[in-house]
């Protein structure tokens, strides 16, 4: 009976083995070896030298503490004004469904034309942003030139970018609360905001749960927005994880220690979730929210 | 704190209470009372207005039209959490996040009332209501009629002034219905408030209320005892939706006749006919088991169907069906109102 359980989940064991595990593995192998423009490309065995290297490496450090800044910025930011979004977009209003059309836009564009866009729009000193300053005769802004500035303006595309679909994931949770419990609760004498916390945000939990999850995942693993709207800098003040691997692999061809930081980068976002697990546990922290 | 339901609580009035929704009348004109300790069932086919009407005496929705009152006090303009309401909903409305004792408190919690006062009200109906064992489950790991149990606790905790229930059986299976129905009578009785039970379900209405309102398109048909309206019924319309297996209606001599199944008895054509009798002539189409009882199907050779219950089925054979003409109810056939 045993063989055939494994027969039926077989093909999606085989894809994940294909897709996730054999790069996993051939990653690990690979940051065991040095291969570079110095080796001609050829793998050569050094050990645990590149896995050294990385605890010594400020730039990886640096990274990994602008990563989690811009993670934790942007999906914040996008919780509260989705969670906002989704409870407007709920209210039985007229043209309801062509709002919901439109807010969605956004998130329909690819990142890069969106990037490129922003690029734009925060150029000094020709962007929009910009002429409209000088319009009222301020200084221009040097938003992408200035390192306190540059991660404030990813955040913000990022945030424009995927609000919406952050709405949209807590609005399919808004429709699947019934409206009795309003009802009732308005018997017992409740206001409109405490019906939000006391019905509406705990019966959320499990939504806004699965929209941090998709969202911390996708802005720990940022590359295509900072790539096209800073390029990391100045100065790699917005360099993250992910552009730090890249640029090891195809613009210094160190493919060795590209496999040693996006491994790093790895265990780093395994002890994060980790650490989330533990506090989700945590009783203080939980209660009837969960 | 609790205040003594008695000085508050009054008569439940209603004054040519209305609702409309654009063009659409949901509710026309509807005047009723209920006396304190009394329990009343509004009636009617889904789309009649009897839940509409539960929504506005609870101020879940606004009136088109007329007032509410109870005892001395007008409702029309109060929000719904200062009605004093204890409404039971046909879904139940627990908070599907929170434990039962929390479902029971959550409304006093919000009204500020202390901790220890809260304890001592959840006491007195969870054991009122049996509940003591559960009060640490959450909703979906009771029964459908724990539920129950819970959402009227939750309604008796408020001490409410009036009682409303929608559909309160609605979600249970028949059995459990029936053997509930005494048990939630007595305890809305002993409430001393008055009570309205909304329900589609004439066994429900009959077994639960003291009188019953048949409401059709938004319109009060009938307010009156169940007795009466089965007997007595105001109209065409009343004396269908209320017996099964329902009534037979068929015209003569520009009337329009209405018999109860169980009053009709089939006879062979050449028995003779007491005084006062009547008969129709009729073949047997089908018979139907009711279980203690039997539906037997006729139709005459004008074309008329005729259900006839009998203790037992019927042999084969030309039949005659045969009625008491005291047992007639003659409506007329253009209003539809009773007239004899």
């Amino acid at each position: 009976m045993r063989w055939r359980l494994w027969l039926l989940i077989a093909p999606a064991l085989a894809l994940l083995l294909a897709l996730f595990i054999a790069p996993l593995l051939h990653y690990l192998w690979l940051s065991g070896h040095a291969q570079s423009v110095v080796t001609g490309l050829e793998p050569r065995p050094v050990g645990a030298q590149q896995w050294l290297r990385l605890l010594n490496d400020g730039r990886f450090w640096q990274d990994a503490g602008q990563t989690l800044r811009f993670a934790v910025c942007s999906v914040g930011l996008e919780l509260i004004l989705g969670l906002a979004m989704a409870l407007l977009l709920h209210q039985p209003i007229r043209g309801r469904a062509a709002i919901r059309t439109i807010t969605l836009l956004p998130w329909a564009l690819p990142t890069t034309v969106m990037a490129l866009g922003w690029r734009w729009i925060f150029n000094d000193p020709y962007g929009p942003i910009n002429q409209v300053l000088q319009a009222l005769g301020l200084q221009p802004v040097g938003f992408l030139a200035n390192p306190a500035l540059t991660w404030l303006a990813l955040v913000w595309a990022d945030t424009w970018k995927t609000t919406p679909f952050v709405a949209l994931l807590l609005l399919a949770g808004l429709q699947t609360i019934p409206e009795d419990l309003y009802d009732a609760a308005r018997l017992e004498g409740a206001t409109r905001w405490q019906c939000l916390w006391r019905i509406t945000l705990p019966l959320l939990v499990p939504y806004l749960l699965i929209a941090l999850l998709f969202r911390l995942a996708q802005a720990l693993g940022v590359f295509d927005l900072i790539q096209v709207l800073s390029g990391g800098g100045p100065a790699g003040s917005t360099e993250s994880l992910a552009l730090y691997a890249y640029l090891n692999a195809m613009r210094f061809l160190d493919f060795g220690y590209s496999a040693t930081i996006t491994l790093g980068s790895f265990v780093l976002l395994v002890l994060l979730g980790g650490i989330g697990a533990v506090l989700w546990r945590w009783r203080p922290l939980a209660g009837e929210w969960r | 704190m609790s205040q003594p339901s008695t000085t508050s609580t009054g008569k439940l009035r209603l004054t040519q209470v209305s609702r409309r929704i654009g063009a659409q009348l949901l509710l026309d004109q509807l005047s009723l009372e209920v006396e304190p300790g009394e329990i009343l069932a509004l009636l009617g086919p889904s789309g009649c207005g009897k839940s509409t009407t539960l929504r506005l005496i609870a101020g879940l929705d606004p009136l088109s039209g007329g007032a509410v009152w109870l005892g001395e006090r007008n409702l029309t303009p109060l929000p719904p959490g200062e009605r004093r309401v204890g409404m039971v909903f046909q879904s139940y409305a627990l908070y599907p996040h929170l434990s039962v004792e929390r479902n029971l408190s959550l409304g006093l919690e919000l009204r500020g009332q202390n901790q220890a006062s809260i304890q001592g009200e959840l006491q007195r109906v969870l054991s009122l209501l049996e509940l003591e064992g559960l009060r640490q489950r959450r909703p979906a790991e009771l029964s459908g009629g724990q539920r129950q149990r819970v959402a009227l606790a939750r309604a008796l905790l408020r001490q409410p002034d009036l009682f409303l229930l929608d559909e309160p059986m609605s979600n249970l299976d028949a059995r459990l219905r029936e053997d509930l129905r005494p048990e939630l009578r007595q305890l809305l009785r002993s409430a001393g408030v008055p009570v309205i039970v909304v329900t589609h379900d004439q066994q429900e209405a009959m077994g639960l209320a003291d009188r019953i309102a048949v409401l059709q398109e938004g319109r009060l048909q009938q307010l009156d005892t169940a007795e009466q309206l089965y007997s007595r019924p105001a109209n065409r319309f009343v004396a269908r939706f209320i017996g099964t297996p329902s009534i037979n209606l068929f015209s003569r001599d520009g009337q329009e006749i209405g018999l109860r199944p169980e009053h009709l008895e089939l006879a062979r054509p050449d028995a003779p006919q007491a005084e006062g009798w009547r008969g129709l002539d009729g073949q047997i189409s089908h018979q139907e088991w009711l279980g203690d009882r039997v539906v037997v199907h006729l139709t005459t050779p004008g074309g008329t169907t005729l259900r006839v219950l009998r203790p037992r089925p019927a042999p084969e054979g030309p039949w005659q069906v045969r009625w008491s003409s005291d047992a007639e109810l003659h409506f007329d056939p253009r209003t539809g109102v009773r007239i004899h």
